[in-house]
């Protein structure tokens, strides 16, 4: 697990999950964009790090556009399965009524599902807006509600499923 | 080693033309490329400009930039280096590994840390201005985290190069980057291509009548340029030297402040402000001026004097900066204090008071930029860096990782 954390950043084990707290190297900022760009430097910087010490993964897993910067990369430079999943889309939090912000955030929403493997949403709303915005990615959408007592499961088999794309 | 190959990221080249970047990387590029070093260069796109170009030992591509609306300049940059990222991933990946990622400014941070991570090579970066010296501080968040870009850069950058030591001392200051990080290696002038020109009675006539003087300023109209302590100057030299004539090169979101500046001071009629002129044109203008003045207040080099001093025309420059090192006072040029427009309004009467002088400068500028400031040299000097960085990185443990099986096996990071 990578995952954000300005007050905590280093690596910690708990429970069987491997966690590498990052933090932002850039601490002025103008939009949530400008953030999440800056702080997709220190997930690349972490991922290539597991990558070169030996430390490999087989599915990287996304959480939302601003998780999704990152791969957009190293999706180009290694051949590990990509799974990005969506709580929400920019479409519905601004209910259709794009900002230019917004609209850079739709475009990387875009990008990242047109890139990944699989494309998870978390609620029906999310599941319908992919499907009406995105119909490409239709074949790999997969809806996942995560309070459901199966959420696990299913999720194992989404990577199962992603993994088999590449032998 | 095989020959040296660099990943140079740049967010311009020609015929994309910003500011003096273009001019910079080009020069740089093509002299590096003459000394056997391979280059892979990577851009933003430019209507008309081909996306992928090959020149001899040099591999230009042009980057999609302008894909997706944004909401201001720094967002549009960010955006543009997700797309630079992923270019050079795949380039990469197409063209063999690299040895060195040499970035220019701020502008191609995001990709060129990237990149040293996912390939494991050494970063160099070129660090022309900050942004704190730009803006003779750090007012706004926009500013600040231009400013936390800049030093991030120089944080990850195996080498920093700076243009002068003026620089130098001010990334130390600023960033708290080890000195023994940085290496000064200045910009330069193609003196050939203004040795070449002319000055043209009809181009002439465009800007002055047949017995004024022209004191010639070029750069862009930015308060840091100091072109008001030039407008200054003018009502002191114009008592003294009637028929000089002020000719205002650039353009600048300041130009009509400095025009009202002039209407106000009731020199208007002796100011021209010519706007944005073409390379040939402005090679030419160089020809026809009696002095060149750049009375910066801000200048971490100051191109425009060597382009002066290559032109044969006499410099006057302000204390300040790259300029201190450039000019020599009453050697190759004269010092004014910064902000002073009474020693300015001296120092360009005394130069059109006295041609033996403006004579002897010029000859003495001429030598300087010729020895000290050609491309060539200063290629070499680049190469040397990428030749002492990567003798370092060699012994460092950080270079020596590999890749798990099934990423070696079916494809590599880089």
């Amino acid at each position: 697990m990578i995952a954000f954390d300005d007050w905590r950043a280093g690596f910690e084990a708990k429970g069987g999950v491997k966690v590498h707290y990052i933090s932002n190297k850039v601490g002025s900022h103008l939009n949530p964009f400008t953030w999440a760009s800056s702080l997709s430097c220190e997930y690349v910087r972490t991922l290539s790090d597991l990558l070169w010490e030996q430390q490999g993964f087989d599915v990287v897993h996304a959480f939302e556009w601003s998780s999704a910067l990152p791969l957009i990369s190293l999706k180009e430079s290694a051949p590990i399965p990509y799974v990005q999943s969506f709580l929400s889309l920019e479409e519905l939090r601004s209910r259709s009524n794009l900002s230019l912000l917004g609209q850079t955030i739709k475009w990387i929403e875009s990008i990242s599902a047109s890139l990944a493997d699989s494309v998870v949403a978390h609620s029906e709303l999310t599941y319908s807006a992919i499907r009406a915005l995105y119909p490409w990615c239709a074949n790999k959408l997969y809806l996942m509600d995560p309070s459901t007592r199966y959420a696990v499961e299913d999720l194992i088999s989404i990577y199962k499923e992603a993994l088999e794309k590449y032998g | 080693m095989d020959k040296l190959k660099v990943l140079m990221l740049s967010w311009e080249y020609p015929p994309r033309v910003i500011g003096g970047l273009a001019t910079h990387v080009k020069h740089l590029t093509d002299e590096l490329r003459d000394i056997g070093v391979e280059i892979v260069l990577l851009t933003c796109n430019y209507p008309g400009a081909p996306e992928t170009e090959e020149l001899g030992n040099m591999t230009v591509r042009r980057i999609e930039s302008y894909t997706a609306p944004t909401p201001d300049f720094a967002s549009w940059i960010l955006l543009m280096n997700l797309t630079m990222e992923r270019e050079a991933v795949k380039t990469i990946r197409e063209l063999g590994n690299v040895d060195i990622v040499h970035a220019h400014d701020w502008l191609v941070a995001k990709p060129a840390i990237s990149i040293k991570h996912l390939c494991r090579v050494p970063l160099i970066s070129t660090i022309h201005s900050t942004e704190q010296g730009r803006r003779r501080g750090l007012h706004s968040d926009y500013h600040r985290m231009i400013h936390q870009i800049e030093w991030w850069l120089t944080y990850e950058s195996w080498k920093v190069i700076c243009c002068s030591n003026y620089m130098r001392d001010e990334v130390v200051r600023f960033f708290n980057t080890p000195p023994d990080k940085i290496a000064v290696i200045p910009n330069g002038v193609d003196v050939s291509k203004f040795e070449a020109c002319a000055c043209s009675k009809d181009l002439r006539s465009r800007y002055a009548v047949e017995n004024e003087k022209i004191i010639l300023y070029v750069g862009r109209l930015v308060p840091e340029k100091g072109v008001n302590v030039l407008l200054g100057a003018m009502p002191g030299v114009l008592r003294s030297h009637p028929e000089a004539k002020l000719v205002v090169v650039g353009e600048g979101y300041y130009k009509e402040e400095l025009m009202r500046i002039s209407s106000q001071m009731n020199i208007s009629p002796k100011v021209y402000f010519t706007g944005y002129v073409d390379d040939g044109t402005l090679r030419s203008l160089y020809k026809c001026a009696s002095v060149a003045v750049f009375p910066s207040l801000y200048e971490p080099f100051g191109i425009v004097a060597l382009e002066a001093m290559a032109s044969g025309v006499p410099v006057i420059v302000s204390n300040t900066g790259g300029f201190s090192e450039i000019v020599e006072n009453d050697v190759n040029g004269l010092k004014v204090e910064p902000n002073n427009s009474d020693e300015l309004s001296h120092a360009i009467s005394y130069l059109l008071d006295n041609p033996d002088v403006a004579e002897r400068l010029k000859r003495e500028a001429l030598i300087k930029v010729e020895t000290t400031y050609n491309w060539r040299s200063i290629a070499e000097r680049t190469k040397d860096l990428y030749l002492k960085t990567l003798e370092e990185a060699r012994d460092n443990p950080w270079m020596r990782g590999s890749l798990p099986a099934n990423i070696s096996t079916g494809a590599k990071l880089c």
